[in-house]
């Protein structure tokens, strides 16, 4: 038999600190501006730097080497070409199949490998920037791999059911202005069974950028870097959190060995 | 912070660059994904758009055959059915791709169409492979049904004539399992 009540605690020691107070320590503005980021570095250095010593990381073609880290035999590896039944299909995912085998679709993955790329790009410069990142699923099966990469990282989940109003409703809801996050990574795109999620419209509502992983029955229009790929398997999910694990330790490491080099970051 | 929340209008940077242009946003507040995304745009500008709109759906994706799927239809029908699959390791390769992997191999030696099947199941039951016989359990039920009516009923001889029938259509039973021939049911009704 199993022991639920000695099973307990250990999950609850993981998820001490819930992850909406830990958002509700920013009392600034809703958003993060890019001005007030510069303008606290600068005043750090209040010594003008050497026109050597400043560095703009948006000039650079591939400033965090995401070419080497993704491979397409890793995705054939983990599954991610299988998509779901044709008659689930979204129309606008049309494009990304590449054809369908016995009534299932299988998702073309040259086309997934430069949008995974520039997405991961993405993440690893909002990271840079010390952005705020929001990791999202409602699959049961992963949360708890989501939850904890999450943790890992040092960003934030939200894994629980979608209350409307959570983003435009912020400041009545947890008593405070609040700053919301600055990219939100959506690992499935749907809520329940063919219901998309309530903060896909909420994140465009706040002018909000997301990632997503689509399969071929979730609606990519609105999703600023859509990744056509399987969401389902735990095994692709496993590759997905690992990549941008990765991506998001590399920036973190970076931007700290250049300020402690005495780089300056500027955006202009 | 000032915005407008039609997200279904056009996409989060369009929106963001007509509140700079209008001084509703100071340029210094921007957000801070605004330059990321100006120096790297996505390939299409995210629009909300539905499927009664102006816009085109690409066409439908094309259906997928393969040269070998005509043999594996014959493997499942005629040779084993289908087996489980384990799908936690992708080292094991699955009994009806050897078949098929073999075939070819015998392909290329030269040998003819009509001997191709009966000598890749040789090659293999040399080999030690075993094969789950679609045919076995309907002799066994013969067998018991004759065991009980001593005496030739007609329905009996009328399933074993279709059954010699495609015995004869197909001359893998004779390879593929050697204990039940053709022969030995005749010898014992």
């Amino acid at each position: 038999m199993l022991n639920l009540t000695k099973n307990l605690p250990i999950i609850i020691n993981k998820l001490t600190t819930p992850q909406s107070q830990k958002l509700l320590k920013f009392t600034s503005n809703i958003h993060s501006t890019a001005g007030n980021r510069q303008n606290d570095q600068n005043l750090k250095t209040s010594v003008v730097p050497q026109k050597s010593k400043i560095i703009n990381p948006l000039k650079h073609e591939d400033f965090f080497q995401i070419n080497e880290l993704v491979k397409l035999e890793d995705l054939f590896k983990a599954r991610c070409h299988y998509g779901h039944h044709h008659g689930l299909r979204c129309p606008w995912m049309n494009e990304f199949i590449f054809g369908t085998r016995i009534t299932t679709d299988i998702i073309d993955l040259d086309q997934t490998i430069p949008l995974m790329k520039r997405a991961l790009n993405f993440i690893a410069h909002i990271a840079f920037r010390k952005g705020v990142i929001l990791f999202i699923t409602r699959y049961a099966q992963h949360i708890p791999l989501i939850e904890q990469s999450a943790l890992e990282v040092g960003e934030y989940s939200h894994c629980k059911p979608w209350r409307n109003g959570t983003f435009t409703d912020s400041t009545r809801r947890f008593g405070s202005v609040i700053r919301l996050p600055d990219l939100c990574i959506f690992f499935h795109t749907h809520e329940k069974l063919n219901e998309a999620h309530g903060a896909l419209s909420e994140t465009a509502k706040m002018l909000i950028p997301t990632v997503a992983i689509c399969d071929s029955d979730s609606d990519p229009s609105q999703i600023t870097y859509p990744i056509p790929a399987n969401d389902d398997s735990l095994v692709s999910q496993q590759l997905y959190t690992r990549l941008i694990k990765e991506v998001i330790i590399k920036a973190k490491k970076k931007r700290q060995e250049l300020e402690e080099q005495g780089y300056v970051i500027q955006y202009e | 912070m000032a915005q407008s929340r039609i997200n279904k209008a056009a996409s989060i940077y369009t929106r963001l660059n007509g509140l700079i242009k209008s001084n509703l946003i100071k340029w210094s507040d921007r957000p801070l994904w605004y330059d990321i995304y100006k120096a790297f745009p996505p390939q299409r500008d995210p629009i909300y758009r539905s499927v009664l709109g102006n816009d085109v759906v690409a066409p439908l994706p094309k259906k997928l055959y393969y040269k070998e799927d005509e043999l594996r239809a014959y493997f499942f029908k005629n040779i084993s059915p289908i087996e489980t699959i384990v799908l936690n390791s992708n080292m094991q390769q699955p009994n009806w791709e050897t078949f098929i992997s073999t075939y070819y191999e015998m392909e290329k030696m030269g040998l003819k169409k009509e001997s191709l099947i009966d000598a890749t199941i040789e090659t293999l039951l040399a080999k030690g492979f075993y094969f789950k016989n679609n045919l076995k359990k309907t002799n066994n039920l013969i067998e018991q049904t004759n065991d009980k009516n001593n005496a030739e009923s007609d329905s009996v001889k009328n399933e074993m004539k279709t059954l010699e029938g495609e015995i004869s259509k197909s001359n893998l039973i004779e390879t593929a399992n050697v204990n039940v021939s053709p022969d030995s049911n005749n010898q014992k009704l």
